[in-house]
């Protein structure tokens, strides 16, 4: 058996909203966030024009319908959603510092990890960020964004929607409408992030949806590397997660994004996990700025996601590194779209996709020269590994080019494990698992090398332990 | 219902007098069975409508001029009618050249078959040549055949050919016979009688063991029409290729500007079956060639190539779909398209591999050549993969003339038009080597000469 060891259930007294969509349901959130007018009016207008949308249907993925009226939009731990919150991290519920202390984030004062700042989302709201001292000092902002629309309004208000509008897509509509929670990053100018930013998702109330919202901006010649972790309680019925993240990154700013995604895939008869549905774009504004997604994602029942990166400044870079590993009946439609407005702009996608038993695993991605981009030059290289003669790897790249000296190149290969290897490194005493494990690393070795290290060594980790049992 | 209308443009106004003048339009020698197959071919059409962009499989091919003004099915005309006949004698007797005799030479005129215009003296013997109505009359169980193509792939347009072609013709080869010539295809397009709508179908059944080249070329006279006015080419070459046959078609469109191209080729590969399938599109303002195999038979091999000149305001449209629906089959494809001025090209290739499709080796491979600032290209080579042991490839690239070759060519002297011709020259040339006939390389290389 493949063990999810995230599984578990914190019990804890919560404050939830019934399941249920509608204004009041959306006025209620925005009065407990304490949310400045425009805000609820943005998300009022956001719900009407969801409301009219169609749900997508088009990725290579199949899921009954799902019931939005059948789903909880708030639920917070109790104490947190009373109106003071807690001082410090050590004054949280104990109950939650064990939650993460069991998910390997300590977040209490004397444990927590040096070097990296984490701010813990637990369902709907977010319970803490650690390291705000240094932070402050180098005038980093990293918070909640609820906190950050009573702190910093102004910053908000520019940025917030201004990458994703809420019009882009159904589910990034149903966020606008009722995001609860998320972090909200802001590098001022010239400044590298002294520590590394890092937000850890976890769902753990019973039918709750995780609408989080996350918006980062780097101001001219600012740096700042961000992580992102998420795991949830097993349960047998699906969970909607449909997040929103925004990248901003000014003249020569740079954003580095990396995300692990474990959220709970379901059983071996594809019962239960995750329904991941996230809209993730980064805006390269200024000129020779740099926007670099990376993702592991090894969980969720459905993921459905394409962190993309709009070019707009001259020489502007973006990049996307993935690894997607699917197993049991696991369905994940994946990829990126750089969009290349500025003239020299650059951009390397880098993808590898693992399917094992009853799997399906789908890149999809799309290359766009727009007719300003001079010079634009782009690689993709697209490769996927079938573990077992009943999963399925499929490749989806579109390629528009409006610019004739623009460079675009697109490479994918689709085979299965090599059984030259395999036997060799078999001979070597090594047994079949961990053979497998070892030549999947391999493959996966030019995305995992984009990791900071910590998350590195747990993506590798990762990877071995989905592998498990999943010999073809 | 809602979504539906979206994806559609409405048919119901498509052909002017509807259902009952295109019976009217049919062949006298169209038996009950038929006119029933073919009704229903109508009513699917009908009822499914014209794909809008936002079918995925139309994303680069918008059809909306296609419902501006209904089309009459064009009328079967005489030598003595053709006004413009005379004039397009270079573009219709070149051909490749042929070690022996020249092979047959059947002429589609404005989409109908032309007996009388026809070079049948060298006709094959042990080679079948019917219309697709007598060949039904005589063996109706041909119509399950028929039925079949429609299982690799059906959509508007077949669905359109089956009701409404004008000529329809079966080549059935025996078994077991090589044939030593070429068979050729002409469809000769000249302005007719308003909107026209004109639909060939060709069936091609190669006998277990047998051979057969096969050139089809599409021209017409020149001229230029408005989109609201422009008539239509709809054809369909169906191809069955039975174990052990080989099969090697070329496939030459060279419409003028007045019209929209639109043809179809489906084949089915059964085992041990060959066939080298080779592309050439050169013309028509908007053009789409779709091409559908079927590796049915194991050790199945279809080596599928490509180019594509898109110039002016041309659309050039390409699709492939090659499914591997048995061990052991293999498949190549190489398409390479070169885009100048305000010319829009579109290439979608997808690769399918069945869950018991093992040990199967299919590549793809699409390279394009940007000429000018206002040209586009559109690429998406897909994989679907359901096997595991199995090696599929694909890549695709978008490019222009690269400087520093076009650097190089006039430091030794060359004008730049003249470097820019050679470079590009060289770039398709490799397409055209992938054919296994000297001759038909050096004709390809002379036809390909005009457009460079």
């Amino acid at each position: 058996m493949k063990e999810y060891k995230y599984g578990f259930v914190t019990d804890i007294e919560t404050d939830s909203l019934g399941k249920g969509l509608n204004e009041d349901v959306i006025r209620l959130i925005s009065s407990k966030k304490k949310e400045p007018e425009w805000m609820l009016e943005y998300r009022l207008k956001a719900f009407k024009h969801w409301q009219k949308m169609e749900e997508p249907r088009w990725a290579q993925v199949s899921y009954a319908p799902i019931d939005f009226q059948d789903i909880c939009y708030y639920s917070a731990p109790k104490k947190q959603s009373e109106t003071e919150g807690p001082k410090s991290l050590d004054d949280l519920d104990p109950e939650l510092l064990k939650t993460f202390e069991r998910l390997g984030i300590p977040l209490s004062e004397q444990k927590r990890i040096s070097g990296v700042a984490v701010d813990a989302v637990f369902d709907s709201v977010s319970i803490g960020t650690t390291h705000q001292e240094i932070l402050k000092e180098h005038g980093v902002v990293f918070c909640s964004i609820s906190e950050a629309l009573q702190e910093h309004p102004e910053i908000v208000k520019k940025y917030f929607g201004s990458v994703v509008p809420y019009a882009d897509n159904f589910y990034a509509a149903l966020n606008a409408a009722v995001f609860t929670d998320g972090s909200f990053v802001y590098i001022p100018k010239g400044v590298k992030c002294p520590v590394d930013l890092s937000t850890y998702f976890r769902i753990n109330a019973r039918d709750t949806g995780q609408f989080e919202r996350t918006l980062i901006v780097a101001e001219e010649g600012s740096y700042v590397n961000y992580l992102e972790g998420c795991t949830a309680p097993m349960r047998d019925n699906n969970q909607l997660h449909a997040a929103v993240v925004e990248l901003v990154a000014l003249e020569r700013a740079e954003i580095k994004y990396s995300t692990v995604q474990n959220w709970y895939s379901g059983d071996q008869e594809g019962q239960g996990g995750i329904y991941n549905f996230v809209t993730k774009r980064g805006k390269c504004v200024g000129k020779s700025s740099k926007i670099s997604w990376t993702q592991v994602e090894a969980g969720s029942a459905i993921t459905w996601k394409y962190p993309s990166v709009i070019l707009q400044g001259d020489d502007s870079v973006g990049a996307f590194y993935s690894v997607a590993l699917t197993h049991d009946k696991m369905q994940a439609d994946t990829g990126t779209k750089m969009i290349h407005v500025g003239k020299n702009t650059k951009s390397t996608i880098i993808s590898k996709g693992i399917s094992t038993d009853q799997s399906v695993n789908s890149y999809r991605g799309q290359v766009k020269m727009m007719p300003s981009a001079q010079g634009a030059r782009n690689f993709s290289q697209c490769d996927s590994m079938l573990v077992g003669d009943q999963s399925a790897a499929n490749t989806f790249p579109y390629i528009d080019v409006k610019n004739k000296t623009a460079v675009v190149e697109h490479e994918a290969s689709t085979s299965r494990i090599s059984e030259d290897q395999l036997f060799y490194l078999q001979s070597r005493g090594l047994n079949m698992e961990e053979s497998i494990a070892l030549l999947v690393n391999g493959f996966c070795k030019e995305v995992f090398k984009q990791l900071p290290l910590e998350f590195s060594v747990e993506a590798v980790k990762l990877i071995e332990m989905k592998l498990e049992n999943s010999i073809g | 219902m809602l979504m539906q209308q979206k994806n559609t443009y409405p048919t119901k106004d498509f052909l002017l007098g509807g259902g009952e003048s295109l019976e009217r339009s049919w062949s006298q020698k169209t038996g009950p069975e038929l006119r029933h197959w073919k009704t229903n071919q109508w009513q699917k059409f009908l009822a499914q409508g014209l794909p809008s962009p936002r079918v995925e499989e139309w994303k680069y091919t918008d059809l909306s001029a296609l419902v501006k003004k209904p089309f009459q099915p064009a009328m079967a005309s005489e030598e003595a009618q053709l006004s413009e006949w005379s004039k397009g004698a270079e573009d219709r007797e070149s051909w490749p050249e042929e070690q022996g005799e020249p092979g047959p030479t059947l002429v589609f005129i404005n989409g109908h078959w032309s007996q009388s215009l026809s070079d049948l003296k060298a006709w094959p013997q042990q080679v079948k040549l019917l219309t697709i109505e007598e060949a039904l009359l005589q063996d109706p169980s041909r119509l399950a055949h028929l039925e079949n193509f429609s299982q690799i792939y059906e959509d508007a347009f077949s669905r359109l050919n089956g009701a409404a072609w004008g000529g329809a013709l079966w080549i059935e080869v025996d078994p077991q016979v090589k044939v030593s010539q070429t068979v050729r295809i002409l469809h000769w397009n000249e302005p007719g009688q308003g909107r026209e709508l004109r639909g060939s179908r060709v069936v091609l059944w190669l006998g277990e063991q047998s051979e057969v080249r096969l050139v089809e070329k599409f021209v017409g006279s020149s001229g230029e029409a408005k989109d609201s006015d422009s008539s239509m080419v709809n054809s369909v070459l169906d191809l069955h290729l039975s174990a052990g046959s080989r099969l090697r078609s070329l496939q030459i469109q060279q419409q003028p500007q007045w019209l929209f191209h639109f043809s179809q080729v489906r084949a089915r590969l059964e085992k041990d079956s060959h066939w080298e399938s080779f592309s050439l599109t050169q013309g028509g303002r908007r053009s789409r060639l779709d091409l559908y195999a079927d590796l049915i038979g194991t050790g199945a091999e279809a080596l599928v190539n490509g180019l594509y000149f898109a110039k002016d305001k041309n659309q050039s449209d390409h699709r492939t779909l090659i499914r591997h629906l048995s061990p052991h089959s293999q498949s190549e494809q190489l398409y390479k398209g070169v885009v100048g001025e305000k010319g829009e090209a579109s290439f979608n290739g997808k690769i399918y591999i069945a869950p018991q499709a093992q040990q199967v080796a299919s590549q793809q491979l699409n390279k394009n050549l940007l000429l000018s600032e206002t040209a586009e290209v559109h690429s998406k080579p897909e994989l679907e993969v359901y096997a595991d042991n199995v090696k599929a490839n694909h890549g695709s690239a978008v490019g222009q003339v690269n400087p520093d070759q076009l650097f190089y060519l006039m430091s030794r002297g060359l004008r730049r038009e003249e470097a820019t011709q050679l470079l590009i020259q060289g770039f398709v040339s490799d397409v055209i080597f992938k054919l296994e006939s000297p001759e038909w390389q050096r004709w390809l290389q002379s036809l390909v000469g005009r457009s460079v």
